[in-house]
């Protein structure tokens, strides 16, 4: 062979190279372990359940949309403005924490491109309410819990967000931790993604963290935690010029307004979806919903 | 020699524009990746230059230096690529090790004809 062949042949088999990366990058689902979701507990019902009478903060200035009660789940679906954005506020009040459970696309945790739309997940599930989450399986590392049980014991730098069976929410560096110790701890979701936004009923996100897509107006989803059993989940709708988006400090200031003491930054951009009622209630910023490798969702 | 300078500068240009016009399009999240993918063409071109004037008649080693520089370049646009969507794909890295076996591969021949050429000088 000579070298000026030997030449074409490297050429062609580098572009087949590119092309098949990008398929394996983009479009090709591929990998994965299957994950059985646990079904909702078995919980009493002989005590009522409490929504707050008066509410404060950034409630205030929102409006009611929607609402779910039943014996052991009250969901109160609430759309403000702040920022130029539009906000979608799910305020949650469970009897047992169990009840928020994750759902993984497809079933599957890890491997590429393995991703369903958080409503199809939701139709599934006959879930009542569902969020995008952490879509824990897009990095290689960090801690995951989903539903009680371990996914992933790898440690990242970043800082993580447990749910715990006792009710509370706590943010904490996972290198200070592992994941034996928080299932010890009564650890019932483990979402690694971040950035922190409320610690402590403090702001404590910034744009200069070094990430730039937390510097930019982007759509949105969280998590927050306001009181024992009572919890808010925000997805805020961005990319458009009736809601422009936010960057991370004026999540973490909205998710403070809303009475969080803790509060996490999900997935955001085109993957933020919220679903209540059986209907997508934000606009995502592609116009249609894109594919997501996890949720969080209540059945009600 | 002036048409390889004019092909480095033209390879090193593209490389800005694609990063920006890709910026633009991905709603302001960057990579330093992407951002440094131009000094590929640009570094990697004036050792191509510095090596031509002493392998005139062996353009082959230049070709082989030039695909290494391909996967470089592929493996910094790529991981680059990777980076702006928020994710990873663990087969990019097989551009990187195409480089450095090619890159080896070039410096052996490189070597190897400059030693041929010192060779010449001394038995004659």
């Amino acid at each position: 062979m000579t070298f000026h062949m030997f030449k074409k042949v490297y050429y062609i088999f580098f572009f087949i190279l590119c092309v098949t990366v990008l398929l394996l990058g983009f479009v090709i689902p591929h990998g994965g372990i299957y994950v059985i979701e646990p079904s909702d507990p078995e919980l009493p019902s002989n005590e009522p359940l409490f929504y707050p009478e008066t509410l404060s903060g950034a409630f205030l200035n929102a409006t009611l949309i929607d609402e779910h009660m039943s014996d052991h789940v009250i969901i109160k679906l609430y759309q403000l403005r702040m920022f130029e954005s539009d906000i979608y506020v799910a305020d949650i009040v469970v009897r047992d924490p169990r009840l928020i459970m994750s759902g993984l696309a497809k079933n599957l945790f890890g491997g590429q491109n393995q991703v369903e739309t958080v409503s199809k997940m939701a139709m599934d599930r006959n879930a009542v309410f569902a969020i995008n989450a952490d879509y824990a399986s897009h990095y290689d590392t960090g801690i995951v819990i989903k539903n009680g049980e371990i996914l992933r014991r790898t440690i990242s730098y970043r800082y993580a967000t447990a749910l715990y069976l006792d009710g509370r929410v706590e943010s904490f560096k996972e290198t200070q931790t592992n994941a034996q110790r928080l299932l010890f701890d009564g650890a019932w979701q483990v979402f690694s993604f971040g950035p922190v936004l409320v610690k402590n009923g403090e702001t404590v996100s910034s744009v200069d963290d070094g990430y730039q897509r937390n510097r930019v107006d982007n759509p949105r989803s969280a998590f927050g935690w306001i009181e024992d059993m009572r919890y808010v989940f925000v997805t805020v709708d961005g990319r458009s010029s009736i809601s422009i988006g936010v960057d991370i400090e004026e999540l973490a200031i909205i998710m403070q307004s809303l009475g969080a003491k803790e509060a996490y930054n999900f997935d955001g951009g085109g993957s933020a979806t919220m679903y209540f009622n059986g209907r997508v209630v934000n606009k995502p910023s592609q116009g249609y919903e894109r594919g997501v490798g996890d949720m969080v969702y209540i059945r009600g | 020699m002036r048409k390889h300078i004019l092909w480095y500068l033209l390879l090193s240009l593209f490389l800005i524009l694609s990063t920006i016009i890709y910026e633009w399009f991905s709603f302001g999240v960057t990579s330093i990746y992407m951002r440094l993918s131009f000094l590929i063409p640009l570094l990697g071109g004036s050792i191509s230059l510095s090596m031509l004037k002493k392998v005139q008649s062996k353009t082959f080693i230049i070709s082989l230096w030039h695909m290494s520089l391909c996967a470089y370049a592929a493996f910094m646009i790529l991981t680059g690529i990777f980076e702006i969507y928020g994710s990873s794909e663990p087969t990019v890295i097989i551009f990187l090790y195409l480089g450095v076996f090619l890159t080896l591969l070039t410096l052996y021949f490189y070597i190897k004809t400059i030693l041929k050429g010192a060779k010449s000088c001394i038995s004659s």
